[in-house]
């Protein structure tokens, strides 16, 4: 399953998004993503089953938990918890997720790619979302540059 | 008691940082002060607050071409006109803010009448320097 640049801006195009796996803190790559979109007025939820709240946010347990319901679930959780996460998306009737990509793999592997596909997901699969965020730091545009040179880079579609 | 709103546009956490001091500071003079985010903040809000602080990081290709950025820039968009208050910009950059003031000014363009304070951090704390900027700014209020 070979993401398209067109699943991406259509993920992007939602409005309200579940994050899951929002770290409490600061200086982790999920927290500073879902404040990212926050400030790019995303209607962003934050999931993480340790907190109720962050940053003065609800902070929900699980993708069902949440009313009213999001329309997709960026899910940044380890790969061995997102099969789970999947699950709760078909379980909460979201069939757009994310799963996010960066440096030691994120929320992606085989299995969770294989998973998105068994439970008939529109799937973005590997890729970090600032690299696609208009007017982000250079270094995520390098981070995108590199993807080009080496195939890795999304496909129109 | 005087009002006023900081707005910040902070991609690392850096200018939230920033922009949370300053509101400290403000409080710490007996303003009656908001900190927010552009996501968070009403644009329409500000038309009547006393003092307002809009902050962005410096983008751009560290001694080059900075600007505020496009989050920002959407922000200022759509703000009323900030006739009846007092307007202060800040940044946080890492070599140079450069045409960062000048640029956040151009966007202010027909928003605003005049901007009475520039403040910068490298590293997201404000200095003595900043805090005595501050005052002198708010002795103009």
């Amino acid at each position: 399953m070979a993401t398209t640049i067109k699943q991406i801006d259509d993920f992007l195009a939602l409005k309200r998004i579940a994050v899951v796996g929002v770290s409490r803190n600061p200086k982790e790559t999920s927290y500073t993503l879902w404040q990212e979109l926050r400030q790019r007025r995303y209607d962003v939820v934050p999931v993480n089953p340790a907190t109720p709240e962050i940053d003065g946010r609800r902070s929900y347990a699980s993708v069902r938990d949440i009313d009213p319901p999001v329309e997709g679930a960026l899910i940044m959780t380890t790969a061995a918890v997102a099969e789970q996460v999947l699950e709760e998306c078909v379980a909460a009737g979201i069939h757009r997720v994310w799963l996010y990509g960066g440096l030691g793999g994120g929320a992606t592997n085989e299995a969770t790619i294989a998973a998105a596909e068994r439970h008939g997901l529109d799937c973005v699969a590997g890729h970090c979302p600032y690299m696609f965020l208009p007017g982000t730091p250079v270094f995520h545009s390098i981070h995108g540059f590199g993807k080009k040179l080496t195939g890795s880079y999304p496909k129109p579609g | 008691m005087p009002t006023a709103t900081v707005i910040y546009r902070s991609a690392s956490g850096t200018t939230r940082r920033l922009a949370e001091e300053i509101g400290a500071h403000l409080e710490s003079r007996s303003i009656n002060t908001t900190v927010q985010s552009v996501g968070d903040a009403d644009p329409a809000s500000l038309a009547g607050v006393d003092i307002v602080l809009l902050g962005c990081w410096t983008s751009g290709l560290l001694v080059v071409a900075q600007h505020p950025d496009e989050p920002w820039k959407a922000f200022v968009r759509q703000l009323p006109a900030l006739s009846q208050g007092r307007v202060g910009l800040f940044t946080t950059y890492k070599l140079a803010t450069g045409s960062m003031f000048a640029k956040m000014r151009a966007a202010l363009a027909g928003k605003v009448d005049r901007v009475d304070l520039e403040l910068k951090s490298r590293d997201g704390h404000l200095s003595e320097a900043g805090r005595l900027a501050l005052d002198r700014f708010l002795g103009t209020v």
